[in-house]
């Protein structure tokens, strides 16, 4: 094992610091706190819980020196990264394929690095408080820390491989945090589809990787970026490998039709959902197209792939969340449709528009699903339709909420506002009517939802229940208000571009050859308009509680099922899936257990001396043992020196 | 600290010589008192001298690692092993094996038949000598870098080794058969 | 006078000689075992001896190397051994492997 640091960076007063360095020292922070706390804190729920967000602290402060340096750059947009190896596996001679394990630190990185690791922060500060009560906290903790490392190793990959390995650390992350609570049937159940859903994502990576090292013999990202275009795999191959990777994505960003998982993930406690959604899985698959976009790029009819799935997970996404009575769920579907906008933005072209995107995204969702926690935990029901009247109750986080819903919806000058703005103005120089009217469309719809969901949390009355008194509902404090305060602010703030003049956010992510998007007015003035339309829209509507028409309720019971493609996918399991199942674990049983039942019991058989020494005749044996070793020798011996009297 | 040789030459210098010559006596004298003594305990007390005059040999011929081994590891390890199971079991008595059996000549038929067989490879053959007289690598190099996975099978058979006769020096007697056999772990 | 190759490998082969011999002709458990750790040992001589009388310099230390691997088997065998000797011992309260019982 050799550690070798390669800076490839021209010497500058802020290069002495080693971007590179500092990915490491994030990446790695989070695997030796879970270290530490698995083998020496893991009795005390204080101390680990206390490591858990020392050490993420730590790697927060990383990612940010990271963010800072390649800000501060002066060349940042054509400094290659820098690598550091720490591992090289060769096979054969010094021309052969070397595997670098590696971290790499660009632009992309930097931001979607500091993203993971404050949202990660912020999450496991706001569980120090919400999980205070509950039996397996240090186990959450150590789930929370694994997925930070999977997620940052995803972000810092340098090459397919690697990737591919950090997917599989996600996918199984991701089961431990929707599965946390165990106790639970449908915690279970929706952990086990997450992972069968992911795991799909990664065997269809692996395929992309197999297929990229076949016909390109290299799978770094950087040393990829001149080869796709270069003709060496036509264009059909190209094409069948970017729906390999796509597929991968999708499973993780939960596209059409592997989103089923995504209203699952509302069985996780809240923090922990809060992550998968801004900052967890969700990201990953956005990441990896991001990351792999040469390929696509490379490829017209990829990207067009990209965009037809990804404008219609953003416009199914957003009608099934009008339709949702479970609050984590709906917001869950609002995800679903933002990371369709996400990979649609980088279907049209709009690259640095959809990371600037992942960015301004994260702290709204993150927030929403924080407050849904103490929602949820002070109304003691899960379901909108038993909630109501919190606006007189909860005098702190209304206010938070109300800034997450219009950070979300789109409303200036909030978060995601400057970037679907740009998403849109890039849509309008392309001039695709199908692309702007979707985008529109997504935009007032989603305005739409959250703000149903913010009315029917907030205003109107407070449904009375059985055994529920109103008046003991308590608002948010200390850390619960402190972190879901830190997220609204970054909500506020996170879409302010051109800082100082220095760094546009859509500038600051960029790929070579596409073209960086103008802002329109009139793209500004269109999203506003969505926005500010669906909100009142929705505001009306749900806050006064409009009943629904009864014509209506078997579209709203089939969009309130996601229109049974859940459905469909249990049924096709159930079909396909366990017959060959049944037949594997015949072979299982009978085959393969006969066969290690037959060595086991024959090593039993031996282990019992008692039985055997009393049968055998130890000494005949060896003599006649020895006896074979001489007259195997005498032949080898007689044979050797035939050979080498012949040899001389 | 002898010096070990670049070349692949016998050993020429008269000490060294007689230094070899006595150790490869003493090793076979203890060697054959230890398969021939009747108390046990001797024996294996005959057995770690033949360990210890073995190290002593690769003091002469093999890398110091190596002496420090067999000296601190292998004789160590087995001399506790030994010692330990005889505690245990006779309590370090004299063994109770009965009298010369009359396989002892059949067995000095098959020891002679091995002698004469390596005196037959020896005799007949000239071992070819001498590739190419390359670098010398030291034994740490050369376990770590072409035997790693020999290394670190050799490390746990090792550990497992030394925590196997730590036990057995420490456990207590066995249990005797009279007392209705069957093991101490199997509940009725 | 010289100690060569030969020298040793004869030691080696001796050795090995009463180690077969304790192991066929001795009834104890506990010396066959013993038996079985000599020739162990004269294989390790025989390694060492090769490393450094035969086949080159390069490889003087490979049969070190090798000599340690030998022992460490060695080891492994006496512990198995010596617990089938514990067993013996709990039945009949003695070492002995008489021919006729095995």
């Amino acid at each position: 094992m050799t550690l070798t640091l390669l800076a490839a960076a021209p010497k500058g007063p802020l290069d002495t610091w080693s971007p590179t360095l500092l990915a490491l020292f994030a990446l790695l922070l989070p695997l030796i706190a879970l270290v530490i706390v698995l083998a020496f804190t893991i009795d005390s729920r204080r101390v680990s819980a206390w490591i858990a967000v020392i050490f993420t602290l730590a790697a927060a402060i990383c990612a940010l020196l990271v963010v800072a340096i390649e800000v501060a750059h002066p060349l940042h947009l054509e400094r290659p990264a820098t690598f550091l190896t720490f591992f090289t596996g060769q096979s054969g001679s010094a021309q052969e394929f070397t595997l670098q394990w590696g971290v790499l630190s660009d632009p992309l990185a930097a931001v979607v690095s500091f993203t993971v690791t404050l949202v990660s922060l912020l999450v496991q500060i706001y569980a120090l408080a919400f999980m205070r009560r509950e039996d397996g906290v240090v186990r959450f903790y150590s789930v929370l820390l694994f997925a930070t490392f999977a997620m940052l190793g995803v972000t810092f990959s340098t090459n397919y491989f690697e990737m591919l390995l950090f997917f599989g650390l996600v996918t199984l992350s991701t089961y431990l945090m929707i599965g946390h609570w165990w106790q639970r049937e449908e915690a279970v159940s929706a952990a086990s589809r997450a992972f069968i859903i992911s795991a799909l994502g990664d065997v269809a990576l692996l395929a992309a990787v197999a297929y990229i090292y076949f016909r390109y013999n290299e799978l770094n990202f950087q040393a990829l970026t001149g080869h796709y275009t270069g003709g060496r795999v036509s264009a059909n191959g190209l094409f069948v490998m970017s729906i390999l990777v796509f597929i991968a994505a999708a499973a993780k960003s939960a596209q059409f039709p592997l989103h089923v998982w995504l209203s699952g993930s509302a069985q996780a406690p809240a923090p922990a959902a809060a992550l998968i959604h801004s900052a967890g899985s969700a990201v990953c698959g956005v990441y990896l197209i991001a990351r792999a976009y040469g390929l696509f790029h490379a490829s017209p009819r990829a990207l067009a792939l990209l965009a037809i799935a990804g404008g219609l997970t953003a416009v199914l996404g957003v009608l099934w969340a009008l339709f949702q009575d479970n609050l984590k769920r709906a917001i869950a579907y609002t995800t679903m449709s933002e990371l369709g906008l996400m990979v649609l933005a980088l279907g049209i072209g709009a690259y640095g528009a959809s990371i600037f995107e992942l960015f301004t995204h994260a702290w709204p969702k993150a927030l929403l699903f924080l407050a849904a926690g103490v929602i949820i935990r002070e109304l003691r029901t899960e379901r909108l339709a038993e909630m109501g009247g919190l606006w007189r109750r909860l005098r702190f986080t209304r206010w938070l909420v109300l800034i997450a819903v219009l950070a979300g919806a789109g409303i200036p000058p909030f978060s995601t506002f400057w970037s679907k703005d740009t998403i849109l103005s890039k849509a309008l120089a392309l001039g695709s009517p199908l692309a702007i009217a979707v985008i529109t469309a997504v935009t007032f719809l989603g305005a739409m939802a959250l703000v149903r969901i913010f009315a029917l949390v907030f205003t109107g009355e407070t449904a009375r229940r059985r055994r529920f008194e109103p008046d003991r509902i308590r608002d948010a404090g200390g850390r619960l208000a402190f972190t879901m305060a830190v997220l609204a602010i970054a909500s506020l703030v996170s879409g302010i571009r051109g800082f100082r003049g220095r760094t546009d956010p859509i500038a600051f992510v960029t790929f070579p050859g596409v073209s960086l998007p103008n802002s329109h007015l009139v793209a500004a003035d269109v999203i506003a308009a969505a926005a500010v339309l669906g909100a009142a829209v929705a505001f009306v509507v749900y806050a006064r509680r409009v009943p629904s028409p009864a014509a209506l309720q078997p579209v709203r019971h089939a969009m309130g099922e996601g229109l049974f493609v859940d459905r469909a996918y249990q049924l096709a399991a159930v079909g396909i899936v366990l017959p060959v199942s049944r037949a594997a674990s015949w072979v299982e049983t009978r085959v393969i257990d006969g066969a290690l039942d037959l060595v086991g019991d024959s090593i039993e058989f031996v282990g019992q001396p008692r039985r055997w020494l009393g049968e055998f005749r130890i000494r005949p044996l060896l003599i006649g043992f020895f006896a074979g070793v001489v007259a195997l020798g005498a032949i080898a011996i007689v044979l050797a020196g035939g050979i080498i009297g012949k040899s001389g | 600290m002898p010096l070990i040789g670049a070349l692949p030459q016998p050993i020429t210098s008269t000490p060294l010589v007689f230094f070899v010559y006595l150790v490869l006596i003493l090793l076979l004298g203890s060697a054959l008192a230890s398969v021939l003594l009747r108390n046990t305990l001797y024996a294996v007390g005959a057995f770690a001298a033949s360990m210890v005059l073995v190290a002593l040999l690769y003091l002469a011929i093999a890398p110091f690692l190596l002496v420090a081994i067999q000296l601190l590891v292998f004789t160590t390890v087995s001399a506790a092993l030994l010692i330990g199971l005889l505690r245990a079991t006779t309590g370090l008595r004299t063994s109770s094996v009965g009298r010369l059996s009359p396989q002892w000549i059949i067995g000095a038929a098959v020891s002679a038949a091995v002698l004469a067989l390596v005196g037959v490879v020896l005799g007949a053959t000239s071992w070819p000598t001498g590739f190419c007289c390359g670098i010398i690598v030291g034994l740490g190099p050369v376990l770590t870098n072409i035997y790693p996975v020999g290394l670190a099978v050799l490390a746990v058979i090792l550990a497992s080794a030394a925590l196997g006769s730590g036990l057995l020096l420490i456990a207590p007697t066995l249990p005797s058969p009279a007392r209705g056999g069957g093991s101490r772990t199997v509940r009725r | 006078m010289t100690a060569g190759l030969n020298l040793v490998l004869m030691a080696s082969a001796a050795l090995f000689a009463i180690g077969a011999f304790a192991l066929v002709a001795r009834r104890s458990a506990i010396v066959m075992v013993l038996g079985t750790q000599f020739m162990f040992a004269a294989c390790g001589i025989a390694f060492v001896a090769f490393g450094r009388f035969g086949l080159g310099a390069k490889n003087q230390n490979a049969g070190a190397a090798m000599a340690l691997f030998a022992g460490a088997v060695a080891v492994t065998e006496l512990a198995v051994g010596l617990a089938m000797a514990a067993i013996v011992y709990r039945e009949h309260r003695n070492f002995a492997l008489d021919a006729d019982r095995g």
